[in-house]
């Protein structure tokens, strides 16, 4: 019989994986003003890559993750130089079917070479399980939330405490006035996509591990609900990104468990919407400046 | 004479003619919204869904056919219209985007949840439209299709020309000056968007009877990103850039269905393609080749 | 005689900052008042204030006797107050005539129901609304450019076309933000006269300007204001001599002469 402690923990599981995804979204939005819709793409895409690398060509994990990551990440760059770069200061609307495009080549493009159905993810990490009283806690979730948490304090710690760190912040503030200080917002958007994909990709590998399975529609609904989770955390507040992630975590977890299983989604998008007309800026958001 | 039109205008043509015809519909609303009004909308399949959904629940309660489902459902999402409008009132631009998209995502949610509406398995043996007796076949399902459409670009037309327009389009251009002129901006707004709302729920309810069901799958935000992705390419704002948008972006995937499985690979990348080249659409590119 | 337009204590907060304090000042009906001040004094905010654009946090305003308090600004210029902006808002993206047109708003019927129906209200309306547009748009100088797109009109063209869409609404009382700020000498001639001609139509002007040779040609009355409080008022010749606001503007820029 599951208890409360039980779904929280799912919740915080489910939770990391959408703080992985929602970084990447959070940066995007928060200094080119994209709402990158094909962010979920590449989480896909980074689950589906890994399969190949692990299940077909057989590399050791380590390294399967690895140019899963790298793939992903150099997949962002590639979508930032040819599809948003020359889109920069159109309206929202432009980039938004543009993202679509881009979301919906990439699912086709996995339909055809993974093919539709999904597809067992090769388990690479031997189940072990512990009992914490009457919560099961298994190591992969243990994985996937200390390795979130880790990743994200060293983001934490690179936004401070680097020079290019320094900038996308400052950029998230204000994005003109960053451009005013000489920031090169081209080598800025260049990195924001590709640590923010990479950690997609790092991201899909993980979803695979921990819900056993990849498909290429897997995408789309999980980007969306990581931008609620930009969007409910805070714009342009890193911390509140994850805080946003974690609480539709826990949320999810608790009205699947105690509610219905079928409003998980509706109360993220709900929360997403009461967020906006109540306080837009986000929990944690300050008011940011429009580029 | 019909066996020859049969010949020029088979089956497959006219199938083609209902799906541009329903499509045109749902792009020229969008376009009173988002185009004149200037209020970017990201959700325009829920009022599309509203529609369907109205008249299929309005059959599985009262047996009504199309012709009284047709201006219910149009009412019900005029309704859904001012309240999924109001938003407009307290955010622009990117937000309003955001928020339309969680609201078309929340009524689709509602619509796969909520009992009544079916669930998941929607509501099936929506009857055919049928008129003296007899039941539409598919160029009464065309006709129909190009009736509603051409009755939306009307609308849309005389709005756009008179008053209600010019004020719909000082909203879009600068509401704070429009505001200072003396127009009343919230409600313009909102009735940008019950209007629009309106149309989109009439073809839903032609839909339901067309598909003869109504599933949740059909209005999410791929929907209405393409809905929108129909305005966009035929040009915002412009009278008949919804028929030249929803004409391309409704024949294109069929005209490379040789391409088989890449098909829609290659439809995202016209997307994208098309944004980077020709983001006023086509008849905004058109327009601004002419000399001044 | 009734004021036309009464501003009674009226304060403006902006978080913390007191942008206007206590600020009173009466408008008589038909005449050109003007209102001067050092850069961020408060003028705008002012008309902002009578406007409707930001709420008060103490006073009123009156205008004809009617208080202002709680109206949207779009009831405001119903009502009969039309203002213009430092930097012309105009519609850049619609025709000049258009814009003119749409200054029409308050003043024509014809509703959504009218327009699409095709209604008599609507055949009516139109008429009359080309035929304002076209004596407005030659009052203002623009009848050549009626087609034009109001995004490539030069500066004083651009200022001319917020005035025409201004007067568009019939409005009693017109409020002025700088008409003359960014002109050369042959513009700000040209807008001067128009702002007279304006006048002669029986408008009460206020009117907000930094250059003192155009503010002493055509105020009656001056007010001045220095960081959101009264500090002077009354004809432009002995403002001009009031030590007060001779001190106001040393300790910034001084005033255009």
């Amino acid at each position: 019989m599951s208890v409360l402690p039980q779904h929280l923990l799912n919740g915080l599981a489910v939770g990391s994986l959408y703080a992985l995804l929602a970084i990447g979204l959070s940066l995007t939005y928060g200094v080119l003003r994209i709402i990158n819709i094909a962010h979920g793409g590449v989480y896909m895409i980074g689950g589906m890559l890994a399969l190949t690398l692990l299940a077909v060509m057989r590399l050791p994990p380590l390294i399967a993750v690895t140019l899963t990551i790298l793939a992903c990440a150099g997949l962002g760059v590639v979508f930032e130089r040819f599809a948003y770069r020359p889109l920069r200061g159109a309206n929202v609307i432009v980039t938004l079917i543009s993202s679509l495009g881009l979301l919906l080549a990439m699912e086709n493009l996995a339909r055809v070479i993974w093919g539709p159905l999904p597809q067992p993810f090769p388990q690479f990490l031997p189940l072990h399980i512990y009992r914490a009283g009457p919560v099961v806690v298994t190591n992969l979730q243990v994985l996937v939330i200390a390795l979130t948490l880790v990743l994200m304090a060293g983001l934490q710690w690179v936004l401070r405490k680097t020079t290019l760190g320094l900038a996308t912040l400052a950029a998230v503030q204000n994005a003109r006035g960053a451009r005013l200080l000489g920031i090169n917002i081209d080598v800025l958007a260049m990195a924001i996509f590709a640590v923010g994909s990479g950690l997609a990709g790092l991201a899909g590998v993980l979803e695979g591990l921990y819900l056993t399975s990849v498909d290429p529609s897997m995408g789309q609904m999980f980007g969306l609900k990581a931008f609620a989770a930009v969007v409910i955390g805070g714009m342009g507040s890193v911390a509140g990104t994850f805080l946003g992630a974690y609480l539709i975590g826990l949320l999810e977890a608790l009205v699947a468990a105690y509610v219905s299983a079928g409003l998980r989604d509706v109360i993220t998008f709900a929360l997403l919407v009461l967020t906006l007309m109540v306080r837009p800026s986000g929990l944690l958001g300050r008011r940011v400046d429009r580029a | 004479m019909t066996a020859l039109l049969d010949l020029m205008f088979g089956p497959y043509a006219l199938t083609l003619l209902i799906l541009v015809s329903v499509n045109t519909t749902l792009a020229a609303s969008l376009n009173l919204i988002t185009g004149y009004a200037g209020q970017v909308s990201i959700g325009h399949a829920a009022f599309y869904a509203i529609g369907a959904y109205a008249a299929g629940l309005l059959f599985k309660t009262f047996g009504w056919g199309f012709w009284l489902t047709l201006p219910s459902a149009a009412l019900m999402s005029f309704a859904a219209g001012l309240v999924i409008g109001a938003p407009s009132l307290r955010v622009e631009h990117d937000f309003l985007a955001i928020v339309t998209l969680g609201l078309g995502l929340v009524v689709q949610g509602l619509a796969l949840n909520l009992e009544f509406t079916g669930g998941p398995y929607g509501i099936a043996g929506v009857p055919r439209i049928s008129a003296f007796g007899r039941e539409f076949g598919l160029w009464g399902y065309a006709a129909t299709g190009v009736a509603l459409a051409a009755v939306t670009l009307l609308v849309v037309y005389r709005i756009t020309r008179a008053r209600p327009g010019t004020a719909l389009m000082a909203v879009r251009e600068d509401p704070l000056a429009a505001e200072v002129i003396g127009i009343n901006t919230s409600r313009y707004k909102i009735l940008a968007f019950a209007t629009g709302a309106l149309f989109a729920g009439a073809a839903g309810s032609l839909y339901a009877h067309y598909a003869t069901f109504v599933g949740h799958d059909s209005f999410g935000l791929g929907t209405s990103i393409a809905i929108m992705s129909m305005v966009v390419v035929g040009g915002l704002g412009r009278l008949w850039g919804p028929v030249v948008g929803a004409v391309l972006l409704t024949l294109i995937p069929e005209l490379i269905r040789f391409t088989a499985a890449y098909r829609m690979f290659l439809y995202g990348l016209l997307l994208v393609v098309t944004m980077r080249y020709m983001p006023q659409g086509l008849l905004g590119a058109l327009a601004q080749r002419k000399p001044r | 005689m009734m004021p036309l337009l009464s501003v009674r204590g009226v304060t403006v907060r902006f978080g913390g900052l007191v942008a206007l304090n206590t600020v009173s000042l009466d408008v008589r009906e038909g005449e050109i008042h003007g209102l001067i001040g050092p850069n961020g004094a408060g003028k705008t905010t002012l008309f902002n204030a009578v406007t409707g654009l930001v709420r008060l946090a103490a006073g009123q305003v009156l205008f004809h006797e009617h208080s202002l308090a709680g109206l949207r600004p779009a009831a405001v210029a119903a009502l009969g107050i039309a203002r213009t902006f430092q930097t012309p808002r105009v519609f850049r993206a619609l025709s000049v005539a258009h814009n003119v047109e749409a200054g029409l708003h308050t003043r024509t019927r014809e509703g959504m129901l009218d327009a699409i129906l095709g209604t008599r209200v609507s055949a009516r309306e139109r008429a009359r609304t080309r035929a304002v547009v076209r004596d407005l748009l030659a009052f203002a100088g623009l009848a050549d450019r009626a087609d034009a797109q109001a995004g490539s009109l030069a500066l004083a063209d651009l200022r001319r076309l917020e005035i025409a869409r201004a007067l568009a609404a019939e409005p009693r009382l017109l409020l002025l933000d700088e008409p003359a700020s960014g002109m050369d000498q042959a513009d700000m001639r040209e807008m001067m006269a128009m702002i007279r001609r304006v006048h002669d139509r029986g408008l009460t002007l206020v009117v907000i300007e930094h250059n003192m040779q155009v503010m002493m040609r055509l105020a009656e009355r001056i007010t001045v204001l220095d960081h959101g409080v009264k500090i002077a008022e009354g004809a432009p010749e002995a403002i001009q001599r009031n030590p007060v606001v001779i001190e106001a503007y040393l300790g910034r820029a001084a005033p255009v002469a």
